[in-house]
């Protein structure tokens, strides 16, 4: 094939096994390649320049955060508290059906006051103390922008750069691209968790870290809660690992003897493929095992921590995952879908991550992970200012304006970027939208999003689309 | 060799020129096109002197100056395009023009033109000279058998057939054999996996909540058509356009299933106009993949930057889909109009409702014996419950063994004038039959509120809502009965009032008082008028809040009290209705799980009954097509007409009407089409030997690939259609030749000389596909079951992986949120009838590539991964099938024969020497290891479902079993 295939990496890893002077006999002898063809390789020409993020933990938080009652704060929204929103303001905006209906549209000022935080002056809401308390740590971005309007396609554009199912995901392209940098890991680790405020949640899909076009290979795998934190990973009952070690040196041995007939270069990257499953088999237990974790740990992320499954015990993992060179770690809590009861609702999912997502960072800089960590929290849109339902019932989607952060390797600290109107519904400065927000985590891991391509069905196809999308300068440190 | 055009000049100009200088004329920079002869060498620039080409002279072609200047403001492509020409390529380009600078239409649009007197070998062998590439030997005949088994049926063959085949020594025996298993179901299956891939064939419907839906008629329909090996022009026809045939048959129609496989939505707030759009666009990229290996759908937004397909052309095949009452937002929890109800073209209506009986009996099940934690809480509470309902005449009349949860019919109300109004009032009538015993209100409110029954004494609430309040009621009478409330809510929150009024009427009856819409409301200003009903007890955002507060009390039932008196294994089915209506009632969860069932169990019930399912269709229904300005549903600009490509032969019509996908879809297999029958073949051509002629299969555009062997490509296709597209024959000519048929055998010098093998001077190895690694574990373990076609099943996944990503739990529930895992006879089915869920797909299968089914895919990659080797050796599925395999090899009679049992049922060939040493090996030291240590020998066989207990020495042959069947050949064709 041409440019861009699958054959780069084939390639680079035949290369190695040519080069790496395995004999036919020492096949056997599974330590020798412990080094050998396990890990994924990444692409001979990445990364373009220097990477300032070795690894990214993306704290996804699906249904749709409100912004205007989190981050981005309007001095005048006070007094327009109650009134219609202008018609000049939402501009023929297209609404999803769930409010296309109404027949008032009465603005909604944020539900709890905010305040001015840290000697950045963030401003950001009393439902997350804990994330204000690290406002000069992080970028507050109030000027995302999204076309989606409903959540499958909203959810499938930030996370994959199209609305249309079928590409990969931002994770997919980072591990394709760059390979793993720990060779008992897969490349990207998927975690999941459920909102304490609408539950169940929107639902999310497996193609939100799924491969895409590119080799399957590449799709997030799921790290869970219970005794096979990945799938199919733990041996089965009465299956001791020094049998299972026996058991994997006959296969070896019989691998071996099927290279020495075929000559087949993919029979060595099976036998690589089963010590790297075997390696994954004692690491895996060890990142959910939390014995070794202090009590300081828990006060840090708060006691759901210890209760697996939770975001904060995700929030924990991701940590734990980090230290051991994970590339791409990737959170979904679901949601904050808010289209009612948005006060309780709101401050039940600002419960569930507000201490755990400032306590990643403060971990990560304590341990010196967060220069080379890029840290993201955020979601596919934000909120309506307009109610929907009565006066602070709920608030519909929107995809005007939205805001997320962002923190860690090669981000400003304790930066505010962009700003919307009174209403907080239209950019009026710096637009980011969701294609210039992922060619800039690109950015972060040394790659040039438009050079960054992969050729199907006869396009050089890039994760940030056909549409011109441009890294954020302001925000990189 | 003298230059092609299409081999060797327009891949260059494609990949690095055509971006900016192709047939997008609307984009193209400085008026520079390049993607025909004309257009490059029309005159340029302000005084019209130059010229991009010249023929014969590249130094006056501007072409060759700008591509071989070294001047960064000169070179092209410019710096800044991430395009760059190896000198190689200029060169390339450099003689081309000197040559002439001819060009060829794009190779695909050709017309097929099939060398004489030429074959298989012929062609592929014509490539070895001048490469140094000698043919391989023969294969040997038991890996040949095992190879042409698995190409054609995906499954190895059985120790049986080996014996056969090794025992005809009269000639033809190989022939015999290829006839065999073309016209086997096996082959039908195998043949339908491909052509499901390409169809997005799934049972979910993709976007959002992806709820369950019912295509497996229509996958029945693709069985049968292979099963009888139909003409594949009438295979192509009656799924594009089955309905618009004369006469069409109930089957024809349920052929089109294959355009409405697309995913559909019903999330809320959906734009129904805009997901119409998608779901056409969608047929569009099917069709023009599967059939014409086009990728059209890049030109729904723009002109076609590399093909010669121009917006309007896009919107005028578009048009053919765009002919239809197909909505925007589709059905919830099933099929979507247009639709018919059909029966199966495999099974017959006892077959089917036999299967379906099975699965809603497995459903029963699960309400029996729910997952373990549910089953633990149950049982908790039954050991509570049972003792405080002994009926007994003096507590009868106790109003604390009254139910003192809302009963499960309540809802939250309020006033419909205004569902958030700060004040509303309310009243309701009932009648009694006789003076009750005992009586209890509970209730509560958002936010507060005041009760009078038959106008006694005020019963005020003002705590929090999800605090609710419970009083004894003793004001209540025989006959009428009467309350009033007024009610008040705070804010802008939500408002509501919950109530239910428990009443003892009799020994073992209770009635239930609860508000509801039957209730009158008003609000200030306003006329009484029936409630709102804001949502059952149990939905958002009132329920679980609820539900926490409320302890359980006595329910007050006799017949809950039979029930539960009965020891488990001899309740009846109502007894197990009872009891789990009644811990539903107080269990969200297991409301929750119970719902789940019911709804499973409700969309097959009617197919339980008749034996049919629907299925959806196409319709005809006239509509008019605009271009859509950037794709944009909203921004229609010129009308159009359906019509096929200009490029490609004129799609004709009956005179004066309208085009319809009838003639789309005979114009797609007319013999004159140069694509359909080039991508069908090649696609074949791809199943068999691992890549395609052109490895693109689904671009045959100027970005694809040229083809390895162009007029091998083409001989096959001229004789697939000479042949009346018989797809038998096509595929018998491939396996009967010697190419097919060589070692796979790699030597250095091969490898060095065709890494890729896309020269074939050796038999191509590679991975099996994911539904066939399964498959062939299943046949070598004894365990398949070969029952063919039929609704979807539901084999082993891990727990929890639909719940945890769906809307499982939501109160008006969908279906396919949780994952029901099925049992018996239904686990061991293919692969291919495993329930496609598609936001969740089959993680097993996923791991080995199977796609998603989400949209159109004509080519799998292959990969090879550590989470493959643990799908191998723990998948519960893999263990089961090692015991399997193992109390086979047990069984055969010594260590040696049991080792070459299992050598050929998984491999299809007896052991090596090697290989019998190193697993008669392996075979003792496991039975040393768990004779010593008998529990786990027993414990790792309950793993593997063994239902018996066992001896170590069938836990030491099931590890020897899964050893083979995670060797690399177990999984590999060679």
């Amino acid at each position: 094939m041409i440019i861009n295939d699958d054959t780069n990496t084939l390639l680079s890893r035949r290369a190695f096994l040519g080069q790496s002077g395995i004999g036919l006999g020492a096949l056997a002898a599974t330590s020798l390649l412990n080094d050998a063809g396990g890990v994924e390789s990444g692409r001979n020409d990445l990364p373009h320049f220097p990477a300032k993020a070795k690894r990214v933990i993306y704290m996804f938080q699906s249904g749709g955060p409100s912004h205007i009652d989190l981050f981005d704060h309007s001095p005048a929204i006070k007094k327009l508290h109650g009134s219609e929103l202008p018609d000049s303001v939402r501009g023929g905006q297209r609404v999803t059906g769930m409010t296309a209906g109404q027949k008032k549209f009465q603005v909604c000022g944020p539900v709890s006051p905010m305040k001015q935080h840290g000697e950045s002056g963030t401003w950001m809401s009393d439902f997350i103390p804990h994330t204000a308390s690290i406002a000069d740590k992080l970028t507050v971005i109030n000027s995302m922008h999204t076309e989606a309007i409903n959540h499958d396609p909203g959810i499938t554009l930030i996370n994959t750069g199209s609305q249309i199912p079928g590409r990969p995901s931002l994770g997919a392209w980072a591990g394709y691209g760059l390979g793993s940098t720990n060779e008992n890991m897969p490349a990207y680790i998927v975690l999941l968790s459920q909102g304490s405020g609408k539950n169940p949640g929107q639902p999310i899909f497996s193609r939100l870290w799924g491969s895409g076009f590119l080799p399957s290979n590449h799709q997030g795998v799921l790290m869970r809660s219970g005794r096979n934190p990945l799938l199919y990973l733990k041996d089965p009952n009465g299956l001791d690992r020094s049998t299972r070690r026996e058991m994997l040196d006959d296969l070896a041995a019989l691998n071996g003897d099927s290279f020495a007939r075929f000559g087949d270069p993919e029979i060595q990257t099976r036998i690589a493929q089963y010590e790297m499953a075997f390696r994954m088999q004692t690491t895996a237990p060890e990142i959910v095992d939390l014995s070794d974790e202090p009590e300081s740990t828990f006060k840090l992320y708060g006691d759901a921590a210890r209760q697996p499954g939770t975001y904060a015990y995700n929030c924990l993992l991701a940590r734990r995952l980090a230290e051991r060179d994970v590339r791409f770690v990737q959170l979904f809590h679901r949601g904050w879908d808010q289209h009612g009861s948005l006060v309780p609702h709101l401050t039940a999912q600002c419960k569930d991550t507000d201490q755990a997502s400032a306590a990643l960072v403060t971990d990560l800089e304590q341990r010196g992970l967060l220069d080379d960590t890029l840290v993201i929290w955020g979601g596919e849109f934000g909120r309506t200012s307009y109610s929907q339902g009565g006066l602070g019932n709920g608030r519909d989607h929107h995809g005007r304006c939205f805001s997320i952060w962002m923190a860690g390797g090669g981000i400003k600290r304790g930066q505010v970027h962009g700003a919307t109107d009174d209403y907080c519904y239209n950019i009026v400065k710096d637009p980011v939208h969701i294609n210039d927000m992922n060619a800039t985590i690109l950015h972060c891991m040394g790659m040039d999003h438009e050079r960054f391509t992969f050729k199907f069905q006869g396009l050089n196809t890039r994760l940030t689309g056909v549409e011109e999308a441009h890294v954020v300068q302001q925000i990189l440190a | 060799m003298p230059l092609s055009f299409n081999r060797d000049i327009r891949p260059i100009l494609s990949d690095n020129c055509f971006g900016c200088h192709g047939t997008d004329a609307h984009d193209a920079k400085a008026g520079l096109q390049l993607h025909s002869f004309e257009a490059a060498t029309a005159p340029l620039g302000k005084e019209k002197d130059r010229q991009a080409l010249v023929p014969g002279d590249r130094g006056a072609s501007e072409l060759w100056n700008r591509v071989s200047a070294k001047d960064p403001e000169e070179i092209m492509p410019p710096p800044d395009s991430n395009h760059r020409l190896s000198p190689e390529q200029i060169e390339l380009l450099g003689r081309w023009i000197d040559q002439g600078g001819e060009y060829e239409g794009h190779w695909s649009f050709q017309t097929v033109a099939a060398p004489k007197g030429a074959s298989i070998d012929s062609l592929i062998r014509a490539q070895f000279e001048g490469n140094g590439l000698r043919p391989a030997p023969p294969a040997n005949r038991e890996t040949l058998l095992r190879r042409l088994t698995q190409d054609l049926t995906g499954l190895p063959p059985t120790p049986e057939e080996i014996d056969a085949f090794l025992a005809d020594q009269k000639p033809g025996s190989y022939k015999r054999v290829v006839d065999r298993l073309l016209a086997s179901p096996a082959t039908a299956e195998r043949l339908a996996v491909d052509w499901l891939d390409g169809a997005r064939y799934a049972d979910t419907n993709g976007y959002s909540i992806d709820d369950h839906r019912d295509m497996w008629i229509w996958r029945d329909w693709v069985l049968h058509a292979f099963l009888t090996n139909k003409r594949f022009d009438e295979f192509a026809v009656e799924q594009i356009a089955g309905d618009l045939l004369p006469q069409a048959t109930e089957q024809q129609r349920v052929a089109t299933g294959f355009l409405r496989n697309s995913m559909n939505t019903h999330e809320g707030g959906t734009i129904p106009e805009e997901y119409r759009v998608t779901y056409n666009v969608d047929k569009v990229d099917t069709v023009a993949t599967v059939f014409m290996g086009l990728t059209m759908k890049c030109a729904q937004c723009h002109d076609h930057k590399y093909d010669p397909i121009s917006q309007k052309e896009f919107y005028q095949f578009y048009a053919f889909f765009n002919q239809s009452s197909e909505p925007g937002s589709g059905g919830e929890n099933s099929n979507t109009a247009p639709l018919i109800e059909a029966g199966s073209a495999i099974c017959d209506v006892d077959r089917v409702k036999r299967d379906v009986r099975q699965r809603i009996a497995e459903l029963d099940r699960w309400r029996v014996t729910p997952e373990p934690a549910m089953a633990k809480i149950r049982d908790e509470w039954e050991s509570r419950i049972l003792p405080t309902l002994a009926p007994s005449r003096k507590e009868i009349a106790k109003p604390a063994d009254l139910p003192r949860v809302p009963h499960s019919s309540a809802a939250w109300i309020w006033a419909a004038d205004d569902k958030q109004a700060a004040k509303a009032l309310f009243k309701h009538r009932f009648r009694l039959e006789g003076e009750p015993s005992a009586a209890q209100l509970l209730f509560t409110c958002d936010d507060a509120c005041t009760i009078k029954i038959n106008g006694g004494k005020a019963i005020e609430k003002k705590s929090l809502w999800m605090e609710p309040k419970v009083v004894r009621i003793t004001n209540l009478k025989e006959g009428e009965n009467h309350i009033e409330i007024s009610a008040t809510n705070d804010g802008p929150s939500p408002a509501g009032l919950l109530i239910s009024l428990a009443v003892r009427e009799d020994e073992s009856r209770v009635k239930h008082i609860v508000s509801s819409s039957a209730w009158s409301a008003k609000v200030a200003g306003a006329k009484w008028k029936p409630a709102a009903d804001l949502g059952k007890y149990g939905s958002a955002p009132w329920g679980e809040k609820i539900q926490e507060k409320v302890s359980p009390g006595g329910v007050g039932n006799k017949a809950l009290y039979l029930a539960l008196s009965k020891p488990k294994l001899k309740r009846s089915q109502a007894d197990w209705k009872t009891v789990n209506d009644a811990f539903a009632a107080v269990s969200g969860p297991f409301k929750i799980y119970i719902h789940q069932l019911n709804l499973e169990e409700k969309v097959l019930s009617k197919t339980a009954q008749s034996g049919r399912a629907t299925v959806m269709v196409m319709d005809y229904k006239p509509r008019d097509t605009h271009i859509l300005d950037r794709g944009a549903y909203d921004h229609p600009g010129e009308k159009v007409t359906a019509d096929g490509p200009l490029i490609l032969p004129p799609l004709t019509g009956p005179e004066g009407k309208a085009k319809t996908r009838l003639e789309l879809a005979r114009w797609l297999v007319d013999p004159a089409h140069p694509l359909t029958s080039r991508v069908i073949v090649n696609r074949y051509w791809q199943m068999i030997f691992g890549t395609g002629l052109v490895k693109t299969a689904e671009d045959f555009g100027a970005q694809g690939e040229y083809p390895s062997h162009p007029e091998l490509l083409d001989w096959l296709a001229a004789d697939f259609v000479e042949h009346g597209w018989d797809l038998r024959r096509t595929l018998k000519q491939i396996v009967m030749s010697e190419t097919y048929a060589q070692s796979s055998a790699a030597t250095p010098d091969s490898l060095e000389l065709d890494p890729y093998n896309r020269l074939l001077a050796r038999a191509p190895r590679f991975r099996l596909g994911a539904e066939f690694v399964r498959d062939s574990a299943l046949l070598a373990a004894g365990l398949i079951n070969r029952d063919l076609g039929g609704p979807s099943v539901h084999p082993y996944q891990p727990d929890g992986l639909w719940a945890e990503i769906s809307h499982y739990g939501y109160p008006a529930g969908f279906t396919s949120q949780k994952f029901l895992p099925g049992s018996g006879r239904a686990l061991y089915r293919r692969s291919m009838y495993t329930a496609w869920k598609r936001t969740s797909p089959p993680p097993s299968m996923a791991i080995f590539d199977a796609p998603s089914r989400e949209t159109c895919t004509v080519r799998r990659l292959n990969t090879n991964t550590p989470l493959q080797a643990l799908v191998l050796q723990n998948d519960p599925q893999f263990l089961e099938a090692a015991r399997a395999l193992g109390d086979l090899m047990a069984a055969a009679g010594s260590v040696e024969k049991g080792i070459t049992h299992g050598a050929r049922r998984v491999l299809g060939r007896g052991p090596t020497a090697g290989e019998l040493k190193i697993l008669s090996t392996a075979l003792t030291r496991y039975q040393q290891i768990f004779q010593s240590d008998t529990e786990k020998a027993q414990q790792l066989l309950i793993a593997a479902g063994a239902k018996d207990s066992g001896d170590p020495k069938q836990t030491a042959w099931m590890l020897v079993a899964s050893t083979l069947l995670n060797m690399d050949e177990a999984v590999t064709r060679q």
